[in-house]
């Protein structure tokens, strides 16, 4: 039995240096959510949209003001996603106690903030390279913890290993791609295709997935609204393909980065239990890490086109393994009493 | 009470410092994140590249990506199939080449019956590369695309080869025609729609388009395309020069812009906006001469292999470590 004094200086010897408070972080992941919405709405949906639309000069100017504004929200979202990709970064650095972890960790976060830095301003393939190595690598690096953990039952871990292999065999593709492209090498990547295709029965499957994992213990809890809300997407989306009325099918939020392969009812029931797990979530005050995290990675998309969508879903993933529930327990509790991974 | 005062600040303050950098990047047309796309590297050919021939062996040193083909379904009549068209680019003497390559069971050139459709190709370009890119269908009204589309049956009517009705039904019988040779009885031809035109010097026609329903011939007609199908495979080579008129897409070494990729079946009665259509990739005119290898490791290569690799088992090991450190509190 230690004696209570030298117990109490382990722990704060292994404590982060760096407290956030629940509320502050809270905040700024809404305001991440807001702005990652505003951006889609009026960046993405919009422009899509307005090609629809008659001519005229009114139309026009209210076009190009919504795209100002989403212009806007998508350099506020990158800005916040920046940040928050930052201090999980800090976080889980500073509370990794394995002396070659924590070297590891900060390395590829270092890796990964400096190519991030580089490939904004130089645009090289080695940078976006080592920015989708680092990227994949933290991916890897959450899904697998939250995997080895003994107190996490089979839902959660199926889901994470759904999310987590989509992108990396989404990112195989690309850096297969950067990778050939250094070595100047005309052949193409093996398998390149394929593997896209592989991710993308997985991204269906981990609508299924995250349904069962965080969805099925509070359907409940999404409420009549909720679930009508979904169900209107679902059929103004399933509608889409079946009408002639083209404005319609630009509403499918996941058109971006799939082909559709697979039947289209298969896309609608992944994306509606996908949808009824997010608003579930979020209507429980308990589960609103995992309602970002969902969230967060629909917007990133299956294929993420910009740096800004892999932050998105480094966070995503951050959120759905329990992350940044580390940083809020942290940030309210007393040094003395942090238990990183006693946590429930 | 005052910590959630003092929290309430923080927040203001963060958001504020966030919506001030956001504001001065908006405001300078400028957006804080990197395309991650695929890219499609044209390097400098040494060798003149044969327009004529697209399975020229100077395609070999060129660069290649595989992209992803789907179904157009924006907008009606939508179509098409998931498949993939492996894309290479070269530049040679001041001329951009673009090479698409896809599967294609059946040589459709002739459209001289009402069920008959053409094979066809099309790259898509913004006409002006910027942060915000058009949509990949057609383009935006405020961001136009330059298109440059092949179509087989073009090519079968080049110059003086145009298909004449008598070819395609050889017993047909026509006792009169009225007003033969008067050219306002011919109004697609008088009209200068593309679909008719006999000056055609080239299976490919440079288009303009503003969104869907909006593509127009474009005055200057200075893309040129040649295809090839052989053994279910189409082979395609467009080429322009790099610079052009400013009303369509100009391209230059050391810059880049983005690329997007059509294919129509014709034995699937694909035409108009039935297609197969990629998103947008990026294209990127590098001043590097084209020395590409089929795959075959130097020294410096496998040097590059070794460290990417080590840096891979850096990863693993720190996931392992990683995991082993949890599964040991965890116990």
């Amino acid at each position: 039995m230690l004696d209570p004094a030298i117990s109490q200086m382990s722990v704060n010897w292994q404590l982060p240096r760096l407290r956030v408070n629940a509320t502050l972080l809270r905040q700024v992941v809404q305001g991440l959510i807001v702005a990652a919405l505003v951006e889609i709405a009026l960046l993405r949906l919009a422009t899509r949209i307005g090609v629809h639309i008659p001519r005229s000069e009114l139309a026009s100017d209210g076009l190009q003001v919504a795209s100002f504004v989403g212009s806007f929200a998508f350099n506020s979202a990158s800005i916040l996603a920046i940040g928050l990709t930052v201090l999980l970064l800090t976080l889980m650095t500073t509370q990794v106690r394995d002396t070659v972890a924590r070297v590891g960790l900060a390395v590829i976060s270092a890796a990964l903030m400096v190519s991030l830095s580089m490939s904004l301003v130089t645009g090289t393939a080695v940078w976006d390279g080592v920015f989708g190595i680092a990227a994949t690598l933290l991916v890897l690096m959450l899904g697998v913890t939250l995997m080895a953990r003994k107190d996490v039952s089979a839902g959660p871990r199926a889901a994470i290993a759904l999310v987590v292999g989509a992108y990396v065999c989404y990112q195989y593709y690309s850096l297969s791609h950067i990778a050939y492209r250094l070595l100047d090498y005309t052949a193409l990547p093996p398998l390149g295709i394929d593997v896209l295709r592989w991710g993308e029965v997985l991204v269906v499957l981990a609508g299924v997935g995250v349904f069962w994992a965080w969805g099925l213990p509070r359907w409940r809890r999404a409420g009549r609204l909720g679930i009508a809300a979904v169900a209107g997407i679902v059929v103004v989306v399933g509608l889409s393909s079946l009408t002639p009325s083209s404005t319609t099918s630009i509403l499918a939020l996941w058109t971006t980065g799939m082909s559709f392969f697979l039947p289209s009812p298969v896309y609608l029931l992944a994306l509606a239990l996908y949808l009824v797990t997010i608003v579930a979530c979020f209507r429980d005050e308990d589960a609103f890490g995992l309602g970002a995290g969902l969230l967060l990675l629909l917007v990133a998309g299956y294929m993420p086109e910009a740096t800004y969508h892999h932050l998105l879903v480094i966070l995503g993933v951050g959120f759905l393994t329990g992350a940044f529930r580390i940083a809020e327990e942290a940030s309210d509790r007393t040094p003395a009493t942090i238990s990183v991974h006693s946590r429930r | 009470m005052e910590t959630l005062s003092n929290s309430k600040r923080i927040t203001f303050a963060i958001m504020g410092l966030v919506l001030t950098g956001a504001a001065a990047l908006t405001l300078f047309d400028l957006r804080l994140a990197s395309s991650q796309t695929v890219t499609l590297v044209a390097k400098r050919s040494e060798d003149p590249v044969a327009l004529d021939d697209p399975s020229d062996d100077v395609w070999n040193k060129a660069s290649r990506i595989q992209v992803v083909l789907s179904g157009q379904s924006t907008v009606p009549p939508r179509g098409g199939d998931d498949g993939t068209v492996t894309a290479g680019a070269l530049h040679h003497d001041g001329k951009l080449y673009i090479r698409m390559e896809w599967s294609d069971g059946s040589e459709d050139a002739s459209t001289g019956r009402q069920t008959e459709f053409s094979d066809g190709a099309a790259v898509q370009f913004p006409v002006e590369h910027g942060e915000s890119v058009p949509a990949f269908c057609m383009g935006n009204p405020e961001a136009p695309v330059n298109i440059w589309q092949w179509k087989a049956s073009r090519q079968a009517g080049t110059g003086a080869a145009v298909l004449d009705m008598q070819d395609v039904y050889p017993n047909m019988a026509v006792d009169t025609y009225p007003f033969e040779d008067e050219a306002e009885f011919y109004p697609a031809s008088a009209s200068g729609n593309i679909v008719v035109r006999e000056d055609r010097a080239s299976a490919a026609d440079n288009l303009l388009a503003g969104s869907f329903g909006t593509l127009t011939a474009a005055e200057d007609q200075t893309v040129a395309g040649t295809g090839v199908w052989e053994d279910g495979t189409w082979t395609v080579v467009f080429s322009r020069d790099l610079q052009a008129g400013e009303e369509y897409t100009q391209f230059s070494e050391g810059d880049s812009t983005n690329v997007a990729f059509a294919v129509w079946d014709g034995a699937k009665a694909q035409r108009d906006g039935i297609k197969s259509v990629s998103q947008f990739m990026t294209l990127e005119v590098s001043p590097d001469i084209a020395t590409g290898r089929a795959g075959r490791l130097s020294g410096k290569d496998a040097g590059l292999f070794v460290m990417v690799g080590l840096v891979v088992v850096a990863g693993l090991a720190t996931v392992g470590s990683y995991l082993l450190y949890t599964r040991r509190e965890t116990a």
